[in-house]
């Protein structure tokens, strides 16, 4: 910004586009709702409800129940996707894209049947509770604690967890390995010092999504926990939903904002996803927290080196990849749980969700295959799912190609910007929107609700296009141009099917984000139109019923379905 | 300033319009409705199946009018204030209870005049008034299981806060709403006294059973399931969640003891169609359709003359049935105001926490 502006047609313009859908559909709608937190209609200016949240003990103590629980849930989700990521990285793309099938299954049942479905499997009459009362624990006490909640947020979100570390395992260079094997590092060795420092990046950027997405978690602390365990989620929908308090509401938000604001900062001093200059695969500057995560890596091999030698010459018949594996599939198997559950819950001939189910009956599947609601809204998620994907991918794509190829300063501002409607509660985006929505004729139109959905998805899927972009090699484009290709050529054949496996890992996640999103459906959709988390939503006013478990169980039906044609179909275009 | 965020504006709305094909599916149902049609919001659900059965489509057999009805959000107050203050009239009336009725009068009035009259007084009082109509009376009143205790249950409040007694695993409402008046029934309040409601009497009440609630429930189907699934061996909960649990075959015995709320229709103010959908509330109103409802949910018809078409051992489990009414009293909800509600909410969290 100094001097004359020279209008070159540099990268960073190409974010323009991307910079004013979130201006647009997410900055200037959700504004007007927070500014509420300090601006009162009748009031005038007050910070009240902003210093409310610090003085009253019981919103303090849920603040801090729910960045305890943020940071617990990170912790555990990385420690256990990244055994898993690494395990599935060393599998054939084909055999990952089967597993990374499988470990998503449970991403498409609702949020709200699984948490039920916990209800029932986990409950004081459960099979899994006589179990362990009969082995003398508390098979009684299972339901609404801390651990619970802790096991339910955690099985949510490891399998966004995975996708987001995926692309990046995927590629740290292999040959790497072997020459450090080569030059004398032990196996051990070489995964503490070579691969875990290639693939922290991945690793980061899964963690801050993970703790951010946990932030706003309120179906399983409600379902699941006791008031001990009450979220600032929860907190959010009371004030605005149920006390018409906007104010209260929005300066929760902005706490919430606030605290996000921070991790992303923290995240960006340490990892520096943002402020890398004309970035390329190099490493970055290297600042002390750096060297000595690369310091402890080392350290840590180093300890464990002689472990696993001991360990190789004790256990002679079970070498430690074998274990890795036996623990990955123990993992997909534990996120697998619910939706296995829910497959006898949907055939019950009862009225409840049961497990195991008193007898065998269609008669839930005749109601959902019956009901033009049910199919409406099934289909509706279906289309607005794949159209959300399609804009999502755009607009966070072309952004995230600006800000890795653009040294220009403004890419540090727009990586915070695009990150931002992640924090931002979702019940506060889809009043905001509802406004906005209001004056364009938007409410209740299938376009409003791709527009809102591609906002909340745009911050997760330009995070997972943005990593897999910082890990490509630029320089084999420089290659390409210098051998004459144009640049329009060297994107098609070079970098795109280099990134590839990011904008699949996006477009799923944005379809994914979308097809379980319930907030911008309430408002915008107003009941008109419905998606299938509405309707699931609006099932329940008396009772959950086998309705919704008989839903899910045709959408699981339906996505395997789809996945393995289109196996089947790679795989006769390419008999390789 | 204005001016160009507004072209900004009808740019983005011609092209997002124009160049989306999917706008045009949407933009095609709207105008295949017929002019006559309306839209209707309700809770969903069972209620809401039943309430086509029972009043839509017999409402367009009758005047060729079709009724929509949608589901909203379990608390549409907020929506409802989103679609008035916005000039969105996406419902033409709103299935209400009388606090959200009152909630949406403090201060700004969001609520059209109705302007119906009982002409044949077969109205139970109270359920007709200036703006709303009720057509479906619910009780706030408590359930316990039968396999647990048999014929020795809790009878009363009193024997619900009295853990000694009645030794079992408890559920309650984490809201405060229409549960600080059960404490306060334990406590001996006469039913007629409970407002004013005495809130640190209500609290130091609720103090004798806290160590025995297991579950502090948060939603209607999170109050069945732990009722269903025998979670807890008792709970406080309303009528039509007892009965469908009944229904599907979960051994538990209401205890007619309590308070009662009331479903009904409401219309936004200035609302378009406001002729027409009084007409379709009128039509609710009558016996023969409220007795069509009370068949398929287990809430008591407003109008008496509905009895007559409801089954005696149907009648036997309505809210409005003489036997079970005598127990309830009306949740009053002039007390509940947004600042009572406020200060409940937040006292209970704290109460909760410590």
């Amino acid at each position: 910004m100094k001097g004359k502006p020279s209008f070159r047609f540099g990268p960073i313009w190409l974010a323009l586009p991307g910079v004013a859908f979130l201006l647009i559909f997410f900055l200037w709608p959700t504004l007007h709702i927070l500014v509420s937190a300090i601006w009162g209609g009748d009031s005038g200016f007050s910070l009240k409800a902003l210093l409310a949240v610090f003085t009253s003990p019981s919103y303090s103590r849920v603040m801090t129940t729910t960045f305890t629980v943020a940071i617990q849930v990170t912790a555990l989700c990385v420690l256990i996707s990244y055994p898993l990521a690494y395990w599935l990285s060393r599998h054939s793309a084909r055999r990952q894209r089967l597993m990374m099938m499988l470990i998503l299954l449970p991403f498409w049942t609702s949020a709200l049947v699984k948490n039920f479905a916990w209800l029932v499997l986990f409950g004081r009459n459960s099979s899994f509770a006589q179990l362990i009362m009969s082995m003398g624990g508390a098979g009684d006490r299972l339901l609404f604690n801390k651990t619970v909640v802790l096991f339910g947020i955690v099985h949510t979100l490891v399998p966004l967890c995975v996708i987001a570390m995926m692309p990046t395992l995927n590629q740290v260079n292999k040959s790497l390995l072997s020459a450090a094997t080569t030059l004398g590092a032990s196996p051990t060795q070489a995964f503490w010092q070579i691969f875990l420092p290639l693939s922290m990046r991945g690793v980061a950027t899964a963690g801050l999504m993970i703790f951010i997405t946990s932030l706003g978690f309120f179906i399983t602390p409600s379902l699941l926990g006791s008031p001990r365990e009450t979220m600032v989620g929860q907190l959010i929908i009371e004030q605005i939903n149920e006390l018409q308090n906007l104010q209260q509401g929005s300066a929760f938000g902005v706490i919430l904002l606030a605290g996000a604001i921070i991790a992303v900062v923290l995240f960006d001093r340490v990892f520096g996803l943002s402020g890398m200059a004309g970035g390329s695969g190099q490493s970055q500057p290297d600042s002390p927290v750096r060297r000595f995560g690369l310091w402890l890596a080392g350290r840590i091999g180093d300890i464990f080196d002689p472990v696993a030698r001991s360990y190789r010459n004790t256990f002679r018949g079970l070498p430690g990849s074998r274990l890795l594996g036996l623990y990955s599939v123990l993992v997909i198997a534990i996120l697998l749980v619910p939706v296995i559950a829910i497959i006898p819950m949907a055939f019950t001939s009862g009225s409840f969700l049961a497990f195991p189910p008193p007898g065998f009956s269609l008669r839930w599947f005749d109601t959902y295959f019956a009901s033009p609601i049910w199919m409406a809204a099934t289909a509706r998620s279906f289309g607005i799912g794949v159209a959300c994907a399609a804009l999502t991918i755009v607009v966070a794509g072309t952004v995230a190609f600006a800000v890795v190829r653009s040294g220009s300063r403004l890419a540090g501002a727009i990586f915070i910007f695009f990150m931002s409607p992640m924090i931002v509660p979702h019940l506060v985006i889809s009043i905001g929107l509802f406004y906005l929505f209001a004056q364009m004729s938007l409410i209740a139109t299938d376009v409003g609700l791709v527009l809102g959905h591609s906002v909340i998805a745009t911050p997760v899927v330009f995070i997972i296009v943005l990593s897999t972009l910082r890990g490509h090699d630029w320089r084999l484009d420089d290659a390409a141009l210098t051998l004459g290709a144009s640049p329009h050529k060297a994107f098609f054949r070079i970098t795109l099917p280099l990134i590839s496996g990011g904008i699949v890992g996006g477009l799923i996640t944005a379809f994914l984000i979308s097809f379980e999103e319930l907030t911008i459906a309430l408002f915008i959709g107003g009941g008109l139109i419905t998606t299938l988390p509405k309707q699931l939503w609006s099932d329940i006013f008396l009772q959950i019923t086998p309705t919704l478990a008989a839903a899910s169980v045709v959408v699981l039906g339906v996505v395997t379905v789809l996945f393995l044609l289109m196996e089947v179909i790679s795989y006769w275009r390419k008999p390789a | 300033m204005k001016r160009t965020t507004l072209n900004r504006r009808t740019l983005i709305k011609a092209t997002v319009l124009g160049g989306s094909a999917l706008a045009m599916p949407s933009i095609l149902t709207k105008s295949g409705f017929a002019a006559e049609s309306l839209t209707v919001a309700d809770v969903g659900g069972a209620a809401g199946d039943a309430i086509r059965v029972a009043f839509c489509e017999p409402f367009k057999k009758e005047t060729g009018v079709q009724v929509v009805n949608v589901a909203h959000d379990p608390d549409p107050v907020t929506q409802f204030k989103l679609m008035v203050d916005t000039k969105t009239y996406l419902w033409d009336a709103c299935m209400m209870i009388p606090d959200y009725i009152f909630r949406l009068q403090e201060g700004k009035n969001y609520i059209a005049p109705l302007d119906l009259k009982d002409e044949t007084g077969d109205m139970v009082p109270g359920m007709l008034t200036e703006n709303w109509l009720g057509f479906s009376v619910f009780g706030i009143l408590m359930a316990y299981n039968t396999e647990k205790f048999g014929d020795n249950g809790p009878k009363s409040w009193p024997d619900f806060f009295n853990s000694e007694k009645f030794v079992g695993r408890r559920g309650f409402y984490r809201a405060g709403w229409g549960s600080l008046e059960m404490a306060l029934l334990a406590d001996g309040v006469a039913p007629d006294k409970l407002y004013p409601i005495d809130v640190d009497r209500a609290f130091r009440s609720l103090e004798k059973i806290k160590k025995n609630v297991s579950v502090w429930w948060t939603s209607g189907a999170h109050n069945t399931q732990i009722l269903q699934s025998g979670e807890v061996d008792m709970a406080d909960t309303w009528s039509a969640r007892v009965y469908s649990a009944i229904q599907g075959g979960a051994k538990l015995t209401p205890v007619w003891q309590g308070l009662y709320s009331v479903d009904g229709w409401a219309m936004p103010i200035n609302g378009p169609k406001q002729s027409l959908a009084k007409e379709f509330i009128r039509f609710c109103m009558r016996p023969d359709r409220q007795a069509a409802y009370s068949n398929l949910v287990a809430n008591g018809p407003t109008n008496k003359k509905a009895f007559d078409s409801i089954a005696p051992e149907r009648a036997k489990i309505l809210a409005t049935n003489p036997a079970n009414f005598a127990g309830l009293v009306p949740l009053d909800p002039r007390w509940w105001s947004q600042s009572n509600r406020q200060m409940v909410k937040k006292r209970m969290d704290e109460w909760l926490l410590t």
